[in-house]
C-alpha cells in the first residue's frame, strides 16, 4: 500500500509540473508574398513581435519592392486583421530587423541598411525620423525596454573578423531617439569574432548575450551590468566538454543566442547548441534568478521526441506575473517543418507542444514570441506552401 | 618539407576552419553565376568554425595535390561556414545568410560537401570526413554522368 501511495505521489507530481500546452486563436495572416517575393524573420534576438497595451507590432524584411526592405504591420484591437503593411526603412537594401514595445501603443524598431544600424520610433498613427547609431560597418543590432523607462540597443561593429559587441543607452522623447555613446561590452583584451548580440533589462540590470569565438569554435558568451554602472567580465552561457578526440575541434558549435527578462529577478537565455552533434542543433537554456548576473545550468529545452532531428531559429518569451518562460522553434520530427514551443514552469521544461496553426502541410517556421501584460502568447511565424510563403499570427487564450 | 606543410595546415585550419588554403573557393552566389558561364559543376563545402572534422579533411584530404588539382579543373568550388551571418542571393533572387542557406539545405553537421549541377540543383549530398579516395569516386560519378542514371551508393557497390 506504502509503495502504491509513493508512486501515485510521484505521479501525480509529475503532472502537476507539466504546463498544459496553450489554447490559441485562429491564426490570422499579415502578409502573403507574390512570387518572387520572401519574407524574412531573422532579427538578432528574434524579436519580431512586440505588444504595446492592446497594440500588436510585427516587422519583418521581404523584397517586394524590388530589393529588400523593413515592413511593420499592426493588430489593432476593434480590427479583425493586421494593417497594411508599411515600409519603414530607407532607400536601400535592409536587414533584420527588430521590435520593441514602449508605452503608449509605440514601438521602436531598428535594423540593418547601409552597413549602419538604424532606429525609428513608431506606431500606428506615426513614424518617428530614422535615427543611425554607432559607426560603419555596423550589423545584428537588437533593442530592449522594460516598464522602468531602460531602453537600449546592441549590436555587432566593426570591420569582418573584428566584429564586437556595442551598448547604448537610448531615450525615447515621443517619436525621437536620443542615443548615448557607445560603449564596448566586453573590454577584455582577448576578443575575438563577437556577433549576434542580444539585450535585455531585469530589476538590477541589464544582460547581453552574443557569440562569441575566441575559444576557437562558436560560444554563447553573456555580460551583466549593474543599474548605473559598466558591464562585468563576460560568462560563457553554454556548458561543453573540452573533447578527448582532436577529430572533434576545438568544440561544438552553438549560435543565435535569445533573451528574454521579466523586469525582475527572472531571465531565460536559449540558443542552439550543437552538443549532441549527430543530430545537429538542440535547443538548450539557461534560467537566472538574479537578473543576470549570474545564470543556473544548461537545460535541454526540446523533449525526447525531437532528439533525432535538427531544431532551428530559437525564441523565447517570459511573463512577468507568472515567472512562465516559453520557448520555440522549428524541426522537422514530423517530415515536414512545424512550430513548436516548451513552457517553463516550476523549474521544469514541458512536453513540446505544436503550436496550432504552424503545423501540418507546408512549412512552418522561425517562430518570433512575446507575452502581453495578461500573459497571452502572441506568436508570428512563416509559413511557406509550396513556394507560396506568408508570415502569420497568433495570440493564446490565457 | 611535407610534414612541415601538414603542421601549418593542421594550426591553420584548427584555428579558422577556413576552406583549405590555395584552394579557390567562392561565396555561393558568387560560385552559381560562374558556373553559369563557366557550364561547370559545383563543389559546395559546408564548413563551421573550430569544426574538427573538416580541419581533418583539409589536412589528410585537400592537401593531396592531385586531388586540388583534379576538383580546381572539374568543378567551381564553393564554401560556406554554416554558422555564419554572411548574406548571399539564390538563383531565386532569395537573400539570405550562408546559416539559413545551410538550414534550408539541412546541414546541420559539418562537414558535408554538395555536388550541385549548374543551376544549383543538389546531384548528391556527402556528409562527414571523406578521404582522397572518396573524394576521386565521388567525382568521377558526377563527371562521368554516373548521376543520371544511379544513385551513390548504385555507383559505388557496383564499382
Amino acid at each position: 500500500m506504502k509503495r502504491f501511495l509513493l508512486v501515485l505521489f510521484l505521479w501525480c507530481s509529475h503532472v502537476n509540473a507539466q504546463s498544459e500546452p496553450l489554447r490559441f486563436e485562429p491564426p490570422l495572416t499579415i502578409t502573403t508574398a507574390a512570387n518572387g517575393v520572401f519574407i524574412h524573420l531573422d532579427a538578432s534576438g528574434r524579436r519580431s513581435i512586440a505588444v504595446s497595451g492592446n497594440v500588436v507590432g510585427v516587422v519583418w524584411e521581404d523584397n517586394r519592392s524590388g530589393k529588400p526592405g523593413i515592413y511593420i504591420a499592426y493588430y489593432l484591437p476593434d480590427k479583425s486583421g493586421f494593417t497594411q503593411p508599411e515600409k519603414i526603412s530607407l532607400q536601400s537594401s535592409a536587414y533584420e530587423p527588430v521590435i520593441m514595445a514602449l508605452d503608449e501603443q509605440r514601438f521602436l524598431a531598428a535594423w540593418e541598411e547601409d552597413e549602419h544600424v538604424w532606429l525609428r520610433v513608431l506606431s500606428p498613427s506615426k513614424k518617428g525620423d530614422v535615427v543611425s547609431i554607432g559607426q560603419a560597418p555596423a550589423k545584428q543590432i537588437s533593442v530592449a525596454a522594460d516598464n522602468r523607462g531602460n531602453t537600449g540597443a546592441v549590436w555587432s561593429g566593426g570591420p569582418p573578423r573584428n566584429e564586437h559587441i556595442y551598448y547604448s543607452d537610448l531615450k525615447a522623447n515621443a517619436y525621437t531617439v536620443l542615443v548615448s555613446p557607445p560603449q564596448l561590452v566586453d573590454t577584455s583584451n582577448d576578443k575575438d569574432v563577437q556577433s549576434y548580440p542580444v539585450l535585455a533589462f531585469s530589476e538590477p540590470g541589464k544582460i547581453v548575450a552574443w557569440e562569441d569565438r575566441r575559444h576557437g569554435h562558436t560560444r554563447i558568451f553573456s555580460a551583466f551590468a549593474p543599474k548605473g554602472q559598466p558591464f562585468q567580465r563576460y560568462q560563457p552561457l553554454n556548458e561543453f566538454d573540452a573533447s578527448p578526440n582532436p577529430e572533434l575541434g576545438k568544440g561544438s558549435g552553438a549560435m543565435r543566442p535569445v533573451l528574454a527578462s521579466n523586469n525582475s529577478q527572472l531571465a531565460v537565455a536559449a540558443w542552439m547548441d550543437k552538443r549532441n552533434w549527430q543530430s545537429g542543433y538542440d535547443v538548450f537554456a539557461a534560467v537566472s534568478e538574479n537578473g543576470g548576473a549570474g545564470f543556473g545550468g544548461n537545460e535541454q529545452v526540446q523533449d525526447m521526441f525531437g532528439e533525432n532531428v535538427p531544431q532551428w531559429h530559437a525564441a523565447a518569451a517570459l511573463h512577468g506575473k507568472d515567472g512562465i518562460a516559453a520557448v520555440a522553434w522549428d524541426d522537422t520530427r514530423n517530415e515536414n517543418s512545424d512550430v513548436f514551443y516548451s513552457l517553463r514552469t516550476q523549474g521544469k521544461w514541458s512536453d513540446d507542444y505544436e503550436l496550432t496553426g504552424a503545423t501540418g502541410p507546408g512549412h512552418q517556421s522561425h517562430p518570433s514570441i512575446v507575452f502581453d501584460g495578461q500573459g497571452r502568447l502572441h506568436v508570428v511565424w512563416l509559413d511557406n506552401a509550396g513556394g507560396h510563403i506568408s508570415l502569420r499570427y497568433a495570440r493564446s487564450l490565457r | 618539407m611535407r610534414y612541415l606543410i601538414l603542421i601549418a595546415l593542421l594550426f591553420a585550419d584548427i584555428a579558422f576552419a577556413d576552406p583549405p588554403d590555395n584552394y579557390p573557393f567562392l561565396s555561393f552566389d558568387s560560385g552559381l553565376q560562374q558556373a553559369q558561364q563557366e557550364k561547370k559543376h559545383i563543389f559546395v563545402y559546408f564548413g563551421r568554425y573550430g569544426c574538427g572534422f573538416c580541419a581533418k579533411t583539409n589536412i589528410e584530404s585537400f592537401s593531396d595535390p592531385e586531388l586540388k588539382k583534379r576538383y580546381v579543373k572539374n568543378y567551381i568550388l564553393v564554401y560556406a561556414d554554416a554558422e555564419s551571418g554572411n548574406r548571399l542571393t539564390l538563383p531565386s533572387g532569395e537573400r539570405l545568410t550562408e546559416a539559413e542557406l545551410g538550414a534550408q539545405l539541412n546541414v546541420f553537421a559539418t562537414p558535408v560537401f554538395l555536388y550541385l549541377d549548374m543551376n544549383g540543383e543538389v546531384l548528391f549530398r556527402a556528409p562527414g570526413f571523406k578521404t582522397v579516395e572518396e573524394f576521386v569516386e565521388f567525382d568521377r560519378y558526377i563527371q562521368e554522368g554516373h548521376y543520371k542514371t544511379k544513385s551513390i551508393n548504385e555507383f559505388l557497390s557496383k564499382r
